[in-house]
């Protein structure tokens, strides 16, 4: 290890916040970090660099609470950290701030309520309080141009790191601010901004760790630079004084050895395994790239420069002929991200590894296991897995992971490889393997396409295309190839280029009225809103007379109970849950209410107590024991029905005069169905919308994952939804106890899958975290009026479930359809 | 591959046959706890009456025998991804079950009414999936306005008249040989031949992995859509199949024919052992999983336990099965 610490001077760093000593750890018997002892400071910007799979990652999930390290101690303000306590704690309490690599903001939520939702609370905050914070936040990147009442889900990737930035940057009492590659996506000018941030929050007292690939802005940054290399601390010094080139060598970039340099394979067009030309998608502007057998052709360029999505194009583009692209048809692709796009989970590595060899030993559909299995035991010897066939994939280091993948891709002998980043984190070995095996390939005629985020990647590749803003900048043969090429290539900024589509300025005429009417075609509970009024229209047209007071009470009282039941089910979509007993559920409260609530109302009311504590336990065992949300509420179905059976076999009982007297409450000049459906809705809308816990509630639906990383629980999330669902199924069941006047535990079974459809079509999203109560509530109101309307059209309302069925096909086509036709 | 769809605990069975290996391998199938449940039960059954009786098994498996094509159904969709259901299916059971008993191809024909039933399982299949596929609709949702189309025809061609689909068709599956019904052996063939499908084809192979990651599946080469195809037309088919025993076994059809499979089949696969997590299959352990529930209602019955808390007791099991699949698998979040 190198040092050049001088701990004596410190101009910009204050007291020690935090100090790691001997923090080690391994995954398995792969050890990422060893013996890394390292001080942060007050006010000092410490800027961490490193190769891929150096540990810089696991080192800050250690800093940052998200991770026990296996040996090693550290102390926070001279006071021994306590692991257990510290992961439990969550990052506000542990006054650290982190910006993710991968956007942690939810995508359902608007700029402000993300913001709000990890700023310290102060007592409950109005919605305008919210927007005027989140605006003023939003500051630190002066004079940009995100509109904080929009969803995240419709900014740009470079905004949305923006957000989090500022989210990271201006919340009160930060020690320590973690930015993991916080400008990828950022343009020059707010690089330029974020500098300036950083340096000012580090002459206020805060710590800063910035990692980074860039080493300008390293240079620019730093006060002090630590490199870590092979998980090992490498260079913990003094920043000012380094050089680009200093830099460059401190991370090893010169030590490695060129490979022998084999012959250049030479082959013409018409052997090639893949030609593109002048392809235009998406991100990607006139790419012209082309493999030649048993060539290995590079995509270099800064991380998300297009590289992914040109992969992802040709991979698309097999057995197509989309014109831009002419491959072979078939093409293998390796990803790196093993974890999203490789690992079959539940099989082991042999498995794995034959399954895209499966279409090629079957015979009229039937595979031949035993010729897979003795072809499957020589790819395996190939890769020196042979050992580990029978093992669990996921019981393997990342770097077998890899080759199990590899030979995934050598399994279904596909001429073309395209290989998506695939030494991501593994280790220097596993790497080495991997291109012997790569170098085989090769050999055997087979090409490939090697995308890697790592420049000292590219010394294997016949050819290497450097890729900048979703075009090819520049093409080097493989003797022309070095990293300082590479390096400035990737800075290239297209001369011809013009802005990206987003930032295009709308036009100054029409625009308006195209920019409302592309607003009320994104109102997610438009279709429900139409439904409802032409129902309503068909109604009045058919049956004049029940445009009054009376008729509308006729036309709305059916749809009161289902209204409540909507909204029961609609707390379980906005968890990402889905209840499949609520028909049974509500049953239940009405036969409980029937039958005690009259002559023993105490008993009553306990046990319609206990029925919401049949949903709590509901919540325990969904997200206590990860039950899927269907199985568990189908499950209890026959427990509310049992209970509702064993207490009143036939329909009977009645209902509380109080109740009754309730319903038939008249309020002048609106009847009281209407009255109360708009209180239900504006009640759903309050819970979602209004509510302080609302934000967390959705953003829990949205992405559990996320959430607990946040430091909320998601227990307590999922408790609140499961029994604000039990009480609304309870209130369901008492206003259909006052509207028939009996217990039956039958009576809603309909209402299971009618609350689902109306849910949904009023506006619901299935990722959960999105629902619109005030769209539920006008689906049930259609659809009862559907019932209604066929009637007076002389029809069987039998036929209103069908209807029911293409209303819910039809929203569900047109929100697709609408999705498709957005910017 | 070696046989995925029975090895439902995800990883190979040890290969190497020592008494003790097949020991431990029994003990890792996920359905070996049904097997337990089942055989309990069937001894509870004999203690009530007194006689350990081959042919209460045997009845019992008939009516077992119905819910497991059910399940066998459910269980393809769960596989073929996690949070994947079919809600059509007591639907297409039921419509199944009424276009083979209306003889709409001339009463006497009844190959042509079989052929016409199984087709609208495979047309409904083909619905949801296009569903699923072509317009990005959830499964769930899917399924469920399918089932609500497929009802309104139900209430359609419940008005024409009916009669009894006879010949030798109800013949051969009310026949008995030493207790065991014709419609047994026919349930049997149909999931030897479903399990056959899911466990040796490539259809199998690949809806595994489609269940397990679904994008680490489509760039290994396996293509989405058909194979969701391919799943809800099985699941489809096996419905319409269902129909038709039922009609002509039972000699009578009505709308409330198919309601009770909903929770019938996803409470079998769940009891047999398999997680719904998708990518997970066991023909074996759901047909198991139907027998345990059948079994219990009858001990229930037996018993004099009243209907209510014979479905109570159906809920707990099923929930006390997941809640224990759960807490025993490795990866639970």
């Amino acid at each position: 290890m190198q040092q050049n610490d001088r701990s004596a001077e410190h101009p910009h760093g204050g007291a020690v916040f935090i100090s790691a000593r001997n923090l080690s750890k391994s995954f398995d018997t792969h050890e990422v970090l060893r013996d890394v002892s390292l001080d942060i400071r007050a006010g000092e910007i410490l800027v961490l660099l490193g190769p891929n799979g150096a540990g810089k990652s696991t080192m800050l999930n250690i800093l940052g609470g998200t991770l026990r390290p296996s040996s090693g101690g550290m102390a926070v303000d001279g006071e021994p950290v306590e692991f257990d306590q510290y992961i439990s704690k969550g990052s506000r309490a542990r006054s650290i701030q982190r910006v993710f690599q991968e956007l942690s903001t939810f995508p359902n939520l608007t700029v402000a309520e993300n913001l709000d939702l990890t700023a310290e609370r102060s007592g409950a905050r109005s919605r305008r309080e919210i927007v005027r914070r989140a605006a003023e936040r939003m500051q630190v990147f002066p004079g940009n141009r995100i509109d904080v009442c929009a969803e995240v889900a419709r900014l740009s990737v470079a905004e949305r790191q923006m957000v989090e930035i500022a989210r990271a940057m201006t919340e009160p009492n930060t020690r320590l601010v973690i930015l993991d590659e916080p400008t990828s996506a950022l343009s020059a000018h707010e690089a330029d901004q974020l500098a300036e941030l950083v340096a000012r929050k580090a002459a206020e007292g805060v710590a800063i760790i910035y990692v980074t690939h860039k080493l300008e802005e390293a240079l620019r940054l730093a006060h002090r630079v630590v490199v870590l290399r092979d998980g090992k601390l490498h260079f913990d010094g003094d920043g000012r004084n380094l050089t680009h080139d200093a830099l460059l060598s401190l991370l090893g970039a010169t030590v490695e050895a060129p490979s022998a340099i084999l012959p250049l394979s030479i082959a013409d067009a018409s052997s090639d395994l893949l030609s593109v030309q002048w392809l235009s998608t998406g991100c990607l502007r006139d790419v012209s790239i082309r493999v030649g057998a048993g060539e290995l052709v590079g995509i270099a360029g800064l991380e998300g420069a297009g590289q992914r999505e040109l992969l992802q194009a040709i991979f698309a583009a097999r057995e197509r002929d989309t014109g831009a692209v002419r491959s072979v048809s078939d093409i293998a692709y390796i990803s790196g991200d093993r974890k999203r796009e490789g690992l079959l989970p539940l099989w082991n590595v042999e498995d794995n590894v034959a399954i895209s060899a499966v279409p090629r030993f079957a015979r009229a559909g039937v595979v031949d296991f035993s010729g897979l299995k003795a072809r499957a035991h020589e790819w395996l010897s190939e890769l020196g897995l042979s050992q580990r066939a029978d093992s669990p994939i996921v019981s393997l280091s990342g770097g077998n992971q890899q080759r199990a993948l590899l030979g995934r891709a050598l399994a279904s002998e596909a001429p073309l490889l395209l290989l998506d980043d695939p030494t991501r984190g593994v280790d220097v070995k596993a790497k080495a393997s991997i291109y012997a095996i790569l170098d085989k390939l090769k050999e055997k005629g087979r090409g490939g396409i090697l995308y890697s985020t790592e420049v000292a990647e590219f010394h294997k590749c016949d050819r290497v295309y450097v890729m900048a803003r979703g075009r090819v900048a520049a093409e080097f043969d493989r003797m022309d190839v070095t990293e300082e090429r590479i390096v400035q290539a990737s800075f290239l900024r297209p001369t011809d280029e013009t802005p990206p589509s987003g930032e295009i300025a709308p036009p100054a005429g029409g625009g308006a009225r195209e920019a409302s009417l592309a607003r009320l075609l994104s109102w997610r509970s438009l279709p429900a809103a139409v439904l409802m009024v032409s129902m309503f229209a068909l109604a009045f047209w058919q049956q004049p007379n029940a445009f009054s007071s009376f008729g509308l009470e006729l036309l709305l009282q059916a749809s009161l109970p289902l209204a409540f039941a909507v909204l029961a089910q609609m707390l379980f979509l906005l968890g990402g849950d889905i209840d499949l007993g609520l028909g049974f559920a509500i049953g239940l409260a009405n036969v409980l209410a029937a039958t005690y609530l009259v002559d023993a109302p105490v008993l009553g009311i306990l046990a319609l107590a206990g029925l919401v504590a049949g949903y709590v336990l509901l919540a325990f065992v969904v997200e206590l024991l990860g039950v899927s949300s269907v199985v568990a509420t189908l499950g209890a179905s026959f427990i509310w029905l049992g209970i509702g059976l064993t207490i009143r076999e036939t329909p009977g009982g009645k209902s509380p005069e109080w109740l009754s007297a309730a319903v038939q409450v008249k309020l002048w000049p609106l009847p009281l169905p209407c009255v109360a459906l708009a209180a239900v809705a504006l009640l759903g809308f309050w819970i979602c919308r209004g509510w302080g816990y609302s934000i967390r509630l959705r953003a829990l639906g949205n992405n559990r994952r996320t959430y607990v990383s946040l430091g909320f629980s998601a227990l307590a999330g999922r408790v609140t939804l499961y029994a604000l669902a039990g009480v609304f199924a309870v209130l369901s069941g008492l206003v259909l106890v006052a509207a028939t006047g009996a217990g039956n535990v039958h009576v809603a079974s309909s209402f299971t899958l009618a609350t689902i459809a109306a849910v949904v079509v009023g506006g619901a999203s299935f990722a959960g975290g999105l629902v619109s109560p005030v769209g539920a509530v006008m689906a049930v109101v259609a659809i009862s009026l559907v019932t209604t309307n066929l009637t007076f059209l002389g029809i069987s309302s039998e036929y209103s479930t069908a209807i029911g069925g293409l209303i819910l096909v039809l929203a569900l086509s047109f929100r697709s359809l609408a999705r498709s036709i957005e910017p | 591959m070696t046989q995925p769809a029975t090895s439902s605990d995800g990883t190979s069975i040890s290969r190497t046959w020592t008494l003790a290996s097949i020991g431990r391998g029994l003990l890792r199938r996920s359905w070996i706890g049904a097997l337990v449940a089942a055989i309990s039960l069937w001894l509870l059954a004999g203690m009530v009456t007194g006689t350990l009786s081959i042919s209460f098994l045997l009845a019992n498996a008939t009516i077992a025998g119905f819910l497991a094509l059910a399940g066998t159904a459910q269980m393809s969709v769960i596989a073929s991804g996690p949070g994947n259901f079919d809600l059509s299916l007591p639907y297409v059971v039921t419509f199944g079950a009424y276009v083979m008993s209306a003889g709409l191809l001339g009463q006497g024909n009844i190959s042509g009414s079989v052929a016409l039933t199984l087709l609208v399982g495979v047309a409904a299949g083909a619905v949801n999936a296009a569903l699923i596929v072509r317009l990005r609709i959830p499964a769930i949702v899917a399924t469920l306005s399918t089932g609500y189309i497929l009802y309104s025809f139900i209430v359609a061609i419940q008005s024409g008249g009916f009669d009894r689909v006879g010949g030798l068709f109800e013949v051969a599956l009310r026949v008995r040989f030493f207790g065991l019904s014709g419609v047994l052996a026919a349930a049997a063939l149909t999931l030897a031949a479903a399990g056959f499908l899911l466990s040796r084809t490539v259809f199998g192979v690949q809806l595994h992995a489609l269940g397990q990651n679904a994008e680490a599946a489509r760039l290994a080469g396996v293509r989405r859509g058909w194979l969701l195809l391919g799943t809800f037309v099985l699941s489809g088919v096996l419905a319409a199949w269902l129909g038709i025993l039922l009609a002509v076994y039972q000699g009578g059809v009505s709308a409330d024919l198919g309601r009770s499979y909903l929770l019938g089949s996803v409470a079998a696969v769940v009891i047999g052992g398999t997680r719904t997590i998708g990518g997970v299959t066991s023909v074996i352990g759901t047909a198991i999983g139907a027998l345990v529930l059948t079994l219990a209602q009858s001990d229930l019955i037996l018993l004099q336990f009243s209907i209510g808390a014979q479905y109570i007791i159906q809920g707990s099991i099923v929930l006390a099965t997941v809640c224990l699949t759960a807490i025993w698998s490795p990866d639970r979040r």
